[in-house]
């Protein structure tokens, strides 16, 4: 135990520095102090003053389970930020990243993994289809008639996937295509029976999270994104089913059923922005 | 016209930007794309349509500004942002402060 991080090594002492200004980069000012203060404290307690860079990494990662004891308010932060990952709520993420018309940018850094996704509220903007500022923050006004319309969609997907393969199941081919090479052809196969087990498993997860986001009261952000997120797999799933299905395999086919899935979720985004832009101009204008 | 736009005049530019936005609302409510047009008349400022509606929104949720679509003669309706009181009282504070420091700046400046 030591008593301040003077103590330690420079070397030790640039690693827990690091960590803690990375921990409070996204905390409110005001907080900061406090959890800096918070976190300072309990290195302390875990560190000794020959503490080498690597033990000081050790420490940090155990920091997870010490939350409980901080202020309340800064337990969420500190949930979150666990063994110095930190973590967003991946729907919330979605939807502000897949629908922000105030940024201009078409193609923004990937709500989760590396690349790029496409910035649908740029486009419907440049299209005039809505304006960048209708919503301060998207999807807050989305009144909750909306959120439930939108899950029609992928409940909808999981209901034709179920369909497809009742009523097209025994005239299906034993072997189906599993994966597309990037000229479009199937270069693997699976049984028919694994084939129809992926579908339907992967549309019923789409449905039953967006049959929580139809009914939930939670933020219209998260909801969304839900949705979207719902949309996109249901969609991916769908076309798969269809394009598994076919006669004869044709290049196009996988390619155009990632796009019918995409062109869904604007569309569902869209919709879902349009009806707060509406029920903004309702409140303002009665 | 300005000469040399590197990192420097940069920040610079951005260290002014709320101060620009609550300025022009000080005179009266403006909607967005008409504060865009206003601040892109000043080329000195290079404050586009892509730093405009993210500050306005950042504005609206610290308080600073509020909002209300209302009819347009022409066209669907508009949202327009307001100085709340708050807005107003921090147009006033920041003003000042930068008026300090340019005041300060053309003294140092002085016959360069």
């Amino acid at each position: 135990m030591i008593t301040s991080l003077d103590e330690l090594s420079p070397a030790a002492r640039t690693v827990a520095l690091r960590f803690l200004d990375t921990a409070v980069a996204d905390t409110e000012a005001e907080l900061r102090a406090q959890v800096v203060e918070g976190l300072t404290g309990e290195l302390c307690e875990r560190l000794s003053a020959d503490a080498n860079p690597e033990s000081v990494e050790a420490a940090v990662l155990s920091l997870g389970p010490v939350v409980d004891e901080m202020a309340d308010d800064a337990v969420g932060f500190l949930g979150r930020l666990g063994a110095g990952v930190k973590f967003e709520d991946l729907a919330g993420r979605i939807a502000r990243t897949w629908w922000n018309p105030a940024d201009e940018r078409y193609f923004v850094p990937r709500a989760f993994g590396w690349g790029w996704d496409l910035n649908v509220g740029a486009v419907a903007v440049r299209l005039g289809l809505i304006e960048p500022d209708a919503e301060a923050v998207p999807f807050t006004a989305t009144p909750d008639a909306a959120f439930k319309a939108a899950a029609a969609v992928p409940l909808a997907l999981g209901a034709a996937v179920g369909l497809h393969y009742i009523v097209r199941g025994r005239s299906l081919p034993a072997r189906l295509p599993s994966h597309w090479g990037l000229d479009g052809h199937p270069d693997r196969w699976v049984s028919k029976g694994s084939a129809a087990v992926a579908d339907l498993a992967i549309t019923s997860l789409a449905a039953g999270a967006a049959a929580w986001a139809a009914t939930t009261e939670g933020e219209g952000p998260q909801r969304a994104g839900v949705l979207a997120g719902a949309t996109m797999a249901g969609g991916l799933a769908a076309s798969t089913a269809l394009v598994r299905g076919l006669a004869k395999p044709r290049g196009w086919a996988a390619p155009l059923g990632v796009l019918a899935a995409s062109t869904a979720v604007a569309g569902v985004l869209y919709g879902l922005a349009r009806a707060g832009r509406d029920a903004e101009i309702a409140r303002d204008l009665g | 016209m300005v000469a040399e736009r590197g990192p420097w005049a940069s920040q610079l530019r951005k260290g002014v930007l709320e101060l620009a936005v609550l300025g022009l609302l000080d005179a009266e409510p403006k909607y967005g794309s008409q504060l865009v047009d206003e601040l892109a008349v000043q080329p000195a400022l290079e404050i586009t349509a892509g730093t405009v509606y993210p500050l306005l929104a950042r504005l609206a949720k610290a308080g600073l500004v509020t909002t209300r679509w209302q009819e347009s003669p022409t066209g669907p309706p508009r949202k327009y942002y307001a100085l709340s009181p708050a807005g107003r009282e921090q147009v006033r504070l920041l003003a000042a402060e930068f008026r300090a420091v340019a005041k300060a700046m053309n003294k140092v400046l002085e016959g360069i």
